[in-house]
């Protein structure tokens, strides 16, 4: 018995060291190695000579948009370089803003989610690419710079001493809103027909010019005011559909849900100034000329109070899942709540759900996963979805087109000082900046890069329904992107408690305490009025409170 | 019968069989050992020189100083570096345009101090704060000591009870917190404890804070209820034999022997629960992330959440962090000292 005990004691260690063995194992192929790249480490080069491989490490956020895209463009680029390896490095904790800036930046390349600019550039973390991004990759015809986002481009260019000079470049760009179901609302005649009528009352089948009032592009058949939303969201929730689905766990999300009202509302221009407090907004009737001084006025925008409203409406006439509510409901649950739908059955059917732009390549797993079970017809790319831009207030004053909002004005793409192969990681920079490497990248992605650039035919049939969806939006010549997460006031920095997003954008005073975001406020006060929490509002940014808080950064 | 004697002879031939070469294989990894040890004796093994006693000295010396080095040198960089790091920041600012800190003397603990006497947030957080000390004062400890006075008294089913109290303590604290979680919001939610359409015990306003503070009581119990059973036990059996003789029940014993004898254990938790009023974060991060409601922050889960925001230029906020954990220092020092002089004076002792 005693050896019985013997040998299980042995058995028992082994396979805890074989677990611990496999979990190194699997760590090490995670972290990239294993492509086709990497298989080894020489070459021979044109005398016939063995050499050792240049490498070239890349650090990667591996976050919603994946490694896969990256690991691809690599491949190629060691292809028509046979001297050069690549690693990615993939992570995420690592890569994040406060983390990274206290370490050594020993990558070659970076591909980072969101950073803060202005300590990378101080703290000479970073390679001066000035000459590059003024440099036209091969087979463009243009500079990264002028292909480049307007707004970007006056962001990340630094200017020292009297000359411009540039640290970084914009990564990708995801706007953040509502993704409705496309095939739902043709199932369903959810689409407004050109006399304003749902097409499940008229039986029409021609739709609507949608928000932006322009017939035969990404919004049409969409309600186009506020009325018709409400009406939409009725119609919903009388046929056993439940309207709008969203995270419990991240109140950031509905945060940016009400911020991309408030944005589409006030258009870019008077929403950027709650960026940079410093450009003229319509108060009312009144254009005021908002500096650090007044910014406290910024929460007399109507477009706040358009927000709270809709927010209000959809809490009051319980026109959300149950769940919404819950900290256990992560964002990927909220996904796959939304996803899984439509073949449950005893759950609704959900329309939309409230997500950033990287949401379907996020949940490309979970789609597989459900065609596993349910048929290919659940794959994805299989189903449609796509944005639903913000039904225009009744009152006629919303601005026009359509503008969005994006969080990720922060995710750069960037070479670190301590390169040790700068010619190498300058060449590979280039060939991701390309054209040709944006538009493989919104293929697989189906991200979008802040960058001009068209995408073929071919291109798009190998894109999803929402990919196409939101380019189409994207590159629209009547959208507006407001990045609302950019310091674009350094105050935004040094007085981020006082003035960090989700405080200034909705935070309320309200019987002692802030609240944080409208939505939970509303479901949990079913008294609490628009005007209840605009006045909270208003309360915790009055004048004296702002004089209290910033006087000492008045000039 | 036969049948199963002759099963029985097989099933032990078999282990035999079994364990006969398995012994033989340890033996023989055990030779195998046994000669490199005495390979690697005869190339290392110097020959012992007489020792003296100051040769016996230095070699204690060596030996305690190698023991105490690691957690030393742990000691002096997590603890003594890290703190005086961030004295140092508690005077300083960002500058955004440098992106470096600079002194600013004691501003930062002016707007520390000014945010707890004005801001509304503070004010609620520094309630919340009392508040948990006050349920693992008032709620928390009596059951510990309750309970583990029962399970030192072996009450029927004690064993099964000293898993299931400490199971918590086995899992991972985010574990746990996951599973009360789903078990609040999916599973008590299914079973008609909903509060209302989209509120659960944890996402209702009224009820999110007494949830969290039940959690963190249950959630405690294990460790205090392994201490204080450990305590217990070495109360010397004469004075309970003592106390029986005297006619004592269970529950006088429990106030008038056991109490007494272990108090210090018990004022060693008291101190501790002094000390942490200002850190304690409440698990609230495992359960709402950076997004927790106001009305329910602690002062912990303030100051926590400031530094941890990963995009939202935390750096600016390491002075004022630093600062408020010098000030919560400043206060909390001279209270803790202050109530285990109290305890130590006027609480119950065995004599």
């Amino acid at each position: 018995m005693k050896n019985l005990k013997k040998v299980l004691n042995v058995f028992f260690v082994a396979l805890l060291t074989f677990s611990l063995v496999a979990c190194k194992f699997s760590r090490e192929t995670i972290s990239g190695k294993g492509g086709e790249n990497n298989a080894n480490d020489t070459y021979t080069d044109e005398k016939g000579e063995v050499k050792a491989k240049t490498v070239l490490s890349i650090g990667n956020y591996d976050g919603d948009l994946g490694h896969q895209w990256l690991q691809d463009v690599a491949d190629e680029y060691v292809k028509l370089h046979p001297d050069v390896k690549i690693e990615i490095n993939n992570d995420k904790d690592n890569y994040n803003d406060s983390v990274l800036i206290a370490k050594n930046m020993n990558y070659d390349i970076y591909f980072l989610n969101g950073i803060t600019y202005a300590n990378y550039v101080n703290q000479d973390k970073l390679l001066d690419i000035t000459e590059v991004v003024n440099s036209v990759p091969e087979g463009d015809t243009e500079t990264i710079l002028e292909r480049m986002n307007p707004t970007l481009r006056e962001y990340y260019k630094w200017t020292k001493n009297g000359s411009e000079q540039y640290y970084a470049v914009p990564f990708f760009d995801a706007v953040f809103g509502t993704i409705y179901d496309v095939d739902l609302f043709e199932e369903e005649g959810f689409y407004y027909d050109e006399t304003g009528e749902l097409m499940c009352d008229s039986g029409s089948t021609t739709k609507s010019a949608g928000p932006n009032g322009v017939a035969g592009d990404y919004d049409d058949g969409l309600p186009a005011t506020y009325t018709e939303w409400t009406k939409l969201l009725n119609t919903m929730k009388k046929s056993s559909i439940t309207p709008y689905t969203w995270t419990g766990m991240y109140y950031y999300y509905r945060v940016r849900f009400l911020a991309s009202i408030w944005a589409d509302y006030e258009g870019k221009e008077q929403m950027d100034v709650n960026q940079s407090l410093n450009g003229t907004v319509t108060l009312g009737d009144e254009k005021v000329q908002i500096t650090r001084r007044n910014g406290y006025l910024l929460q007399n925008q109507y477009g706040k109070e358009y927000a709270l409203t809709m927010a209000k409406y959809i809490i009051q006439n319980q026109l959300y899942s149950s769940d919404s509510f819950y900290s256990t409901n992560t964002h990927t649950e909220a996904q796959q709540t939304f996803l899984l739908s439509c073949v449950h059955p005893t759950q609704q059917r959900i329309a939309m759900i409230l997500e950033g732009g990287w949401w379907e390549n996020g949940a490309r797993a979970f789609f597989n996963e459900m065609a596993k079970t349910y048929g290919d017809k659940y794959a994805y790319g299989n189903r449609r979805f796509a944005f639903m831009p913000v039904p225009k207030a009744d009152n006629g004053k919303s601005a026009s087109g359509t503008t969005l909002i994006s969080s990720t004005g922060n995710s750069v793409v960037c070479i670190s000082k301590s390169t040790a192969h700068k010619e190498l990681a300058i060449d590979f920079f280039k060939f991701v900046n390309s054209v040709k490497t944006m538009r493989y990248f919104t293929k697989v992605t189906g991200a979008i890069r802040p960058y001009d650039y068209d995408l073929t035919e071919d291109d798009r049939k190998e894109m999803t329904y929402f990919a196409q969806n939101m380019f189409d939006m994207y590159h629209n010549e009547n959208t507006k992107i407001s990045y609302i997460t950019l310091f674009q006031d350094d105050i935004f920095i040094s007085e981020a408690a006082y003035l960090g997003n989700s405080n200034f954008f909705f935070g309320s005073n309200l019987g002692g305490s802030t609240e944080q975001e409208p939505l939970y406020a509303f479901s949990q006060r079913s008294d609490l009025s628009v005007q209840d929490y605009l006045n909270g509002m208003k309360a915790k940014y009055s004048e004296s409170e702002w004089n209290k808080q910033l006087s000492k950064y008045f000039d | 019968m036969k049948k199963k004697k002759r099963y029985h002879r097989r099933s032990e031939d078999g282990e035999t069989i079994i364990s006969k070469f398995f012994s033989k294989i340890f033996r023989f990894i055990g030779s195998i050992i046994y000669s490199i040890q005495v390979k690697l004796h005869k190339i290392f093994h110097k020959k012992e020189k007489k020792l003296t006693m100051s040769s016996v000295k230095r070699r204690r010396k060596i030996f305690y100083a190698a023991l105490l080095a690691y957690p030393l040198a742990q000691f002096i960089i997590f603890y003594v570096l890290v703190n005086f790091n961030s004295i140092l920041l508690s005077f300083q600012t960002w500058s955004t345009e440098t992106s470096s800190f600079y002194f600013t003397g004691f501003n930062n603990f002016k707007d520390v101090i000014n945010d707890l006497f004005n801001d509304a947030d503070m004010k609620v957080a520094f309630l919340n704060s009392i508040k948990i000390y006050l349920a693992a004062l008032l709620i928390g400890l009596p059951l510990n000591l309750i309970f583990s006075f029962l399970m030192y008294k072996k009450i029927p089913g004690n064993g099964a009870f000293r898993i299931v109290l400490f199971l918590p303590q086995i899992i991972s604290s985010l574990v746990i917190s996951l599973m009360f979680k789903y078990i609040v919001e999916y599973g008590l939610g299914n079973l008609g404890g909903k509060l209302a359409f989209d509120q659960t015990l944890l996402s209702n306003r009224k009820t999110g804070f007494p949830t969290i503070i039940f959690y963190c009581i249950w959630a405690s119990f294990g460790t205090q209820i392994l201490i204080y059973t450990n305590a217990f036990s070495k109360i010397n059996p004469e004075l309970v034999e003592y106390g029986k003789l005297e006619g004592m029940n269970m529950w006088q014993e429990f106030f008038h022997i056991s109490i007494p004898s272990i108090f210090p254990t018990i004022t060693v938790f008291l101190v501790a629960g002094v000390a942490g009023i200002f850190t304690n974060q409440a698990a609230l991060y495992n359960f709402y992330g950076a997004g927790a409601s106001t009305h329910m922050q602690t002062l912990g889960y303030i100051f926590f959440v400031k530094v941890l925001k990963n995009n939202d230029a935390a750096f600016a906020q390491y002075p004022y962090a630093s600062a408020a954990g010098l000030i919560f220092t400043i206060v909390a020092a001279p209270i803790t000292l202050l109530v285990k002089r109290l305890l130590e004076k006027y609480g119950p002792n065995e004599g």
